[in-house]
Parts: C-alpha cells; sequence; structure tokens
C-alpha cells in the first residue's frame, strides 16, 4: 500500500520529532520536516506531498496561512492546520486558505490520524469531483464548438441555398429539374415567367412532358426522357435538345436546353438538371432575316437592271448581279474586290474619287442618288450608265446599293436627236432669215434695174447701178443656199437607181481627185430604187468628195465611197429624225485632217467653214444636208481629228408600191 | 396696156412690181391680202394677176380658188418669197390649181417682164412654171 507522504511544518523542534514520530507509527511518510515557510515552500515544491501539517505560527517571514496560501488551498496540496491557539482573525484568514483540517494543540494521535485520514479523503474527493467538473467543462466547451459549428455550416447550408436559389432566379435561363419519374422537382422564376405563370407552385409537381409539351410530341419525348433515366448518360442526343414548350396561354415557345443527369451518391439516375434558353425571338428573327435575305436573293439575281453593291467600308464591289458584271464585260465573281476606278473612264469628274462625292451625299441627304457615269469595260471600251446610289444594310454590313443601266446607246441617239433637232431649228431660222432678205432684195434688185433702163447705158450711174445690181444677185444667190439647208428646193422625183447614180459621179470625182489619193468604191447593187434628183444627189457625192479631197491635202491619202443597203428601227430612225424603214446607206470615208468634236457638231450650219477667208463660202455642206433632208433622208458626220473623216447618208428606198407606180 | 391685179402684202415688193408693170405701160391695181384682192377682182376685169402665193393664212391659194372658180379663164402668175414652210409646195400647188407661171422672190427684171408678156400673150392655156434660181 502506498504511503501517503506528509510534510510537517513546525518551528518548534520537539513538537515537530513528536509529531513525525506519531505519524511514522501511524503508517505515514513523513518526507520531510520544515522549520520555515520557505523551507517548506522548497520541500513541497521538490517532494510532492500528499498532505501538510502546517503549524500557523512559525519562524520566518512567513505563517502557515502564508505558505497555505500559496501551495494552493483546494486545488494545490491539502493542509491542515496546527495551533495552539488563534485569534478571531487568524482563523479568518486560515478559513479562506480552504484547509482540510484544523488541529488544536495538543491533540491526540487518534485525533491527528482522524483529521489526516478525513482530509486525504475528502481531498481525494475534491479532485475527483474536480476532474469531473473539468471533464464536464471540456465536454461542455466541445459541445458548444460542436454547437457553433453545426449553427454556422446549417448557416452555410442556408446560405448557400439562398445564393443558389438567387442564382437560379437570377439567371436568365430557365432552370428546370426533373425527377425521376418526369416530373417537375425544381423551377426558377425565369423558368416560370417563360411558361407564363406568376410561381412555381402551379408548375412544381406536375408531369413535365404531360403538361409542359406540346401533345404531338409528348410519346416521343417520353420515350427519350426514359431511355435517359435508364442510360445513366446522357449522350450527345439528349445532352442538347431544342423543344417547343407550352406557355399557359397555350401557345409554344422554343427552348434550347442543356440536359445533364443528377445522380446520387451510388451513381442511380435521380434524375435530370436542364437549364434553357427560350429561343423563340432568335429563331423568328433568323427566320425573318432569312427570308428577307432570300428574298433579296431572289431579286437580286432576277431583275434585268444590274445591281452592284459596294461595300461602304473598302470600297469595293461585295457583290455584283448577272447583268451588271454583263454590262462590264465581267462575270459576277471577276468584279468582286474591284473598285470603282477599275470600272469608270478615270477622266474627271467620273473618278473614284467623284463616285465618292456621290456616295457621301447619298450617306448626308439620306436619299438616293441619281446620275450619268463614264463606265469602262473589262475591254477598256467605254459606256454610259446610268446610276442610282442608295445606302442600305445588307446582310448586317453597311453597303452603297447601286442600280446602273446601260445607256450608252442612247445617250448616242439623244446626241443625234439634239443634232438633227438644231439643224431643223437652223433651218427654220436660215428660212425665216431668207424670206425676208428675199423681200428685201426684191426692191433692192429690180427697182434698181428699172433705173438702169432708164438711164444711158454707159453713164457713171448705170456703171455703179450695175455693181448693186451684181451685188444684189449674188446675195440672192446665197439666200437661196440659205434656204437649200432646211429644206431644199424638192428637185425632181424620179426613181433612181443609186447605184448607178453613186457610179456617175465617181467617174467624175476621179477627174478631180489628184494622183495622191486612192478611191476605194464598194457598191452594192441590189438595194432597191430610191426617189430623189439626180443632179442634187450627184452634187451631194461631188461635194462630199471634194471635202474629203480638201481634208487630205497635199498628203497622200484614201477616200472609199460605200454604198449599202440598211434598216433603220424605230428608236434609230427617231434618233435622226427619219421614218424607220429601209434605207440606202452611202458612206465617204477619208484619210484626211479629220475634225473634232466641236467642229463635227457645226459642220453642216450655212456660213461655218473650216477653210480659210476667202476659199470657201461654207455652204457645200449645208447644201448637201439641205438635200438629204429634202430627200427624207439623214446625214451624220463621224471624226476624229488626224484620223479622218466618215460621212454617212441615209436615203430612203422607195416602198415597193411606189417602184411599182412610178415605173408603170 | 393690160389691166392687172397685183395682190402681195409686202409693200416694198409690191411697189417694186407695181412699177416694173408700170414702166411697160400695164395698168396695175394692188390689193394687201387675199380678201382685198377678191374685192378688188370683182371690181373689174383683170388681163392678169399676180399675187403671192405664201401670205397670211394661205390666203394666196385660196384666193386663187375663188378667182378661177369665177373666172375660169383667169390669168395667175404666182409668185413666192422662198422662205418660211413648204415655198415649194406652195408654188407646185400654186402649178396645179391653175397659175399659168410661178416666180421665186427676188424676181429678176427681165425674167419679170418676159413672163409678163408671155402669159398676156397667150389664153390660160396649159401652165408653165417658171424657171426658179437653181438649187
Amino acid at each position: 500500500m502506498k504511503m501517503n507522504k506528509v510534510i510537517v511544518v513546525e518551528d518548534e523542534r520537539i513538537v515537530a520529532l513528536h509529531m513525525k514520530q506519531q505519524l511514522l507509527k501511524l503508517g505515514y511518510d513523513v518526507v520531510a520536516v520544515a522549520a520555515t515557510g520557505e523551507k517548506a515552500l522548497k520541500a513541497i515544491a521538490e517532494l510532492h506531498p500528499d498532505i501538510v501539517l502546517m503549524d500557523i505560527h512559525i519562524e520566518g517571514d512567513m505563517d502557515g496561512i502564508e505558505v497555505a496560501s500559496r501551495i494552493g488551498g483546494s486545488q494545490g496540496t491539502p493542509v491542515i492546520y496546527l495551533s495552539a491557539y488563534s485569534e478571531e482573525s487568524t482563523l479568518e484568514r486560515a478559513r479562506a486558505t480552504k484547509p482540510y483540517g484544523y488541529l488544536v494543540k495538543p491533540f491526540s494521535e487518534r485525533e491527528l490520524h482522524a483529521t489526516i485520514q478525513m482530509a486525504l479523503e475528502r481531498y481525494r474527493g475534491d479532485q475527483a469531483l474536480r476532474a469531473a467538473e473539468r471533464r464536464l467543462e471540456k465536454l461542455n466547451q466541445q459541445l458548444q464548438v460542436e454547437i457553433a459549428e453545426r449553427a454556422k455550416s446549417e448557416h452555410e447550408v442556408l446560405r448557400e441555398r439562398d445564393t443558389a436559389q438567387r442564382y437560379m432566379n437570377v439567371a436568365g435561363v430557365v432552370i428546370l429539374v426533373l425527377n425521376q419519374d418526369g416530373t417537375i422537382g425544381l423551377i426558377n422564376n425565369h423558368g416560370c415567367r417563360i411558361l407564363g405563370y406568376a410561381d412555381s407552385h402551379e408548375i412544381v409537381g406536375k408531369s413535365w412532358i404531360d403538361c409542359f409539351i406540346p401533345e404531338r410530341m409528348r410519346e416521343p419525348m417520353h420515350e427519350s426522357y426514359r431511355r435517359l433515366m435508364d442510360s445513366g448518360d446522357a449522350g450527345v442526343e439528349l445532352e442538347f435538345y431544342t423543344n417547343p414548350v407550352l406557355t399557359k396561354s397555350g401557345a409554344e415557345r422554343i427552348v434550347a436546353w442543356h440536359n445533364s443527369l443528377l445522380k446520387d451518391d451510388n451513381g442511380r439516375v435521380t434524375g435530370c438538371l436542364s437549364s434553357g434558353d427560350d429561343i423563340t425571338e432568335r429563331l423568328r428573327v433568323e427566320e425573318s432575316l432569312r427570308s428577307s435575305e432570300e428574298r433579296f436573293r431572289s431579286i437580286f439575281s432576277a431583275v434585268s437592271e444590274g445591281i452592284l453593291i459596294v461595300d461602304a467600308a473598302t470600297g469595293t464591289f461585295a457583290e455584283v448581279n448577272e447583268p451588271a458584271a454583263a454590262m462590264y464585260g465581267y462575270t459576277p465573281g471577276e468584279m468582286v474586290g474591284l473598285d470603282i476606278n477599275a470600272i469608270s473612264s478615270e477622266e474627271s469628274p467620273y473618278t473614284q474619287t467623284d463616285a465618292l462625292r456621290w456616295i457621301e451625299r447619298a450617306a448626308t441627304t439620306g436619299q438616293s442618288q441619281q446620275f450619268d457615269w463614264h463606265g469602262k469595260r473589262k475591254d477598256g471600251s467605254l459606256i454610259w450608265v446610268e446610276v442610282s446610289i442608295r445606302f442600305a444594310f445588307i446582310s448586317g454590313r453597311k453597303v452603297v446599293l447601286s442600280i446602273v443601266r446601260d445607256v450608252t446607246e442612247r445617250r448616242a441617239m439623244e446626241a443625234q436627236l439634239r443634232q438633227a433637232l438644231k439643224m431643223e431649228a437652223i433651218g427654220t431660222l436660215a428660212g425665216s432669215v431668207a424670206h425676208e432678205l428675199n423681200n428685201l432684195l426684191q426692191p433692192i434688185l429690180m427697182m434698181t434695174e428699172l433705173v438702169l433702163t432708164e438711164i444711158p447705158e454707159e453713164s457713171t450711174h448705170a456703171v455703179h447701178l450695175r455693181r448693186v445690181v451684181d451685188a444684189g444677185g449674188k446675195a440672192a444667190e446665197i439666200v437661196q443656199r440659205i434656204l437649200a439647208f432646211g429644206r431644199a428646193d424638192e428637185g425632181s422625183h424620179a426613181l433612181l437607181d443609186m447605184a448607178f447614180v453613186v457610179r456617175e459621179a465617181i467617174s467624175f470625182i476621179r477627174t478631180i481627185l489628184p494622183s495622191s489619193i486612192t478611191l476605194r468604191v464598194e457598191i452594192d447593187d441590189g438595194i432597191g430604187m430610191i426617189q430623189g434628183d439626180k443632179t442634187q444627189l450627184t452634187q451631194v457625192l461631188i461635194n462630199l468628195a471634194t471635202n474629203a479631197r480638201d481634208a487630205i491635202g497635199a498628203n497622200v491619202g484614201t477616200v472609199w465611197v460605200q454604198l449599202s443597203k440598211v434598216t433603220l428601227a424605230a428608236e434609230a430612225a427617231a434618233a435622226y429624225a427619219v421614218k424607220p424603214g429601209d434605207y440606202a446607206l452611202l458612206k465617204v470615208r477619208d484619210t484626211g485632217a479629220g475634225m473634232d468634236k466641236a467642229t463635227a457638231e457645226r459642220i453642216f450650219e450655212p456660213f461655218f467653214t473650216t477653210k480659210g477667208v476667202g476659199k470657201g463660202t461654207g455652204l457645200g455642206l449645208s447644201v448637201t444636208h439641205g438635200i438629204v433632208a429634202g430627200h427624207g433622208g439623214a446625214i451624220q458626220v463621224d471624226s476624229t481629228p488626224r484620223q479622218g473623216a466618215t460621212f454617212v447618208i441615209y436615203l430612203p428606198i422607195a416602198a415597193p408600191e411606189v417602184t411599182a407606180a412610178l415605173t408603170r | 396696156m393690160a389691166n392687172i391685179l397685183l395682190v402681195e402684202d409686202e409693200p416694198l415688193v409690191s411697189e417694186t412690181l407695181a412699177s416694173a408693170m408700170k414702166s411697160k405701160g400695164h395698168v396695175v391695181v394692188t390689193a394687201g391680202n387675199g380678201v382685198e384682192g377678191l374685192k378688188r377682182f370683182a371690181e373689174q376685169r383683170f388681163d392678169l394677176v399676180v399675187t403671192d402665193i405664201i401670205m397670211p393664212d394661205k390666203e394666196g391659194i385660196e384666193m386663187i380658188l375663188e378667182m378661177r372658180r369665177h373666172k375660169p379663164d383667169t390669168r395667175i402668175i404666182a409668185i413666192s418669197g422662198g422662205g418660211r414652210t413648204g415655198n415649194v409646195e406652195f408654188l407646185k400647188m400654186a402649178g396645179s390649181l391653175g397659175a399659168m407661171a410661178t416666180l421665186k422672190k427676188p424676181i429678176r427684171l427681165a425674167e419679170f417682164l418676159s413672163v409678163l408678156n408671155d402669159c398676156l400673150g397667150r389664153p390660160n392655156g396649159a401652165p408653165k412654171t417658171a424657171s426658179g434660181q437653181a438649187g
């Protein structure tokens, strides 16, 4: 049996010794006897007694109570006080240190033993209690921690749930959870909205397929869902799925889903989580975009007008339809990427810069711009096009849409018509002037002539007056020529074989051409007859040949005379201000000096001459013009400076009936 | 010695032609337009009518027709200004309506007198067109 260690703290040696003996006899292990407080403390600290018998009154600075207080009271080593006598205050102090016993001297051995035993017993009990208390305390703390943690994790869970809920409801997609059996486990706010419900209580719990999928699709969808639940794997075809859904009103909306399977811890499929996008509007927009794109395409390809689409950013052609490309001599593919310069004459005001100015005008005014443009084909030849441009959005791109029409021929005809009308106007003017002049020449001439009959022929007056008459006569001739310009004196109306007339004129012309000029003649014999005046027509040929000779001058050159038949259709005929029908086409071409555009436009005007003063009256071609016009024909000149000139004459071929009538 | 009616709307021209005719001793009555011409024509007998055919409102032609209706054997010489519209057609028309001769202004004295004599010298037979100036 373990012996209880005891320390005696007693300053009286004899008493101490006596106690020690008693204690030893009682079976205690007296490990130390201390006379002072310090020694006592030291011994207690080193020897760890089970109990300390403490005399209150001891030597030194500390008394027993002081020592006891230092060794920790009920937590430290138990103390039994020994005291002979004490005052109340001392006892007070002693009690404060919670001793385990109090022995008053003198005390018996029996008292000593009993007190020690009781003290130890009590101490042990106290220890046990304290230990129990400590355990409890610890347990309590643990419990607190656990509770706190549980609270925390619950809070977190709640928070996460809240967050998840919030995310789910804030999300712009439908979030739908279906259970294994196809009933709806969960749907977010957006989903409710899409389906047309205020909240989810009318939705949750119902069969998704039977309530929210259009009838026609239910069976296949049931099947798909079953497959999904069984397969444990969404697979490619079921992971992304688009289908119509039924809203509360019965309307359908198209939703594009992403589906993922929900599994429990054992890997068994418990349901399906889907996020869906309402693509109804998008599809609608796409469809309308597609059908408008289609409409555009069909118009683009089908129209006969040329359409060019210019990319507003790069200034090059993004798309060109067939008619437009053909106009310029390209294939549509070849034109893509070309810029405006490539199809323009590039002479001001038909350059890329000018084009951009038009485009800018369209941009700033927001209105379509129309203008004529001098374009260039692939082979370099030039054409006139009528252009209409505006801005447009096609396939999401800002483009310049231009519609073009080839008006080259129309412009040429307009130019011819203008020319013809001009000539006619001049003719009318000339005629009117001529008329006035003729009336005035009448008295000038005849009165003077009358006076001449009344005065001596040789007189100075007569001489002078004859001059007057001469001048008047010349003036009258000139006026006649002016009149010949407009609608000539018709002369006779015989039926002529133009080929014959030309050949006769040629034989005369050969005599007036120098040897340096070669004459080439091409005559078509089967033209038919024309109605006209042989003298006048011969005059025309001679006039043209003479001009050709003068244009070549001293140089070596060639003159061609060609006669053929041609048919003028309504438009072309109108441009020349003549009737449509068959015409004898007479061409006289020379390799002479040629003339510029400005000269060519005026060459048939009376008094217009390119020859020097005194070298020509400028009436030859105007008379020729008048004769041709008088025959119901038209005359035209085509010339480039230094590259000669071609005079083209159309003379109407007599209708067969006329020919028949006049040959009877 | 003949009685000649001159219908001409241009005063200067009228005076000139009248002077020429008077210088040969003829009596000349003048009228300024077709209406007046017909009036004069109705008033007395004329050996010859010299008339411009291009006067306002195609009067010349109509006047000729009237006169021929009245007196089919009227001698008529038609003259024209050689300008304005359809001069040539009118002359031809005048010819086909019974003018004995057609002359284009400005008429030369010698020619005028010659044609005058020629026409006065014959009854109104087949019309003879005068040579106009060559074209």
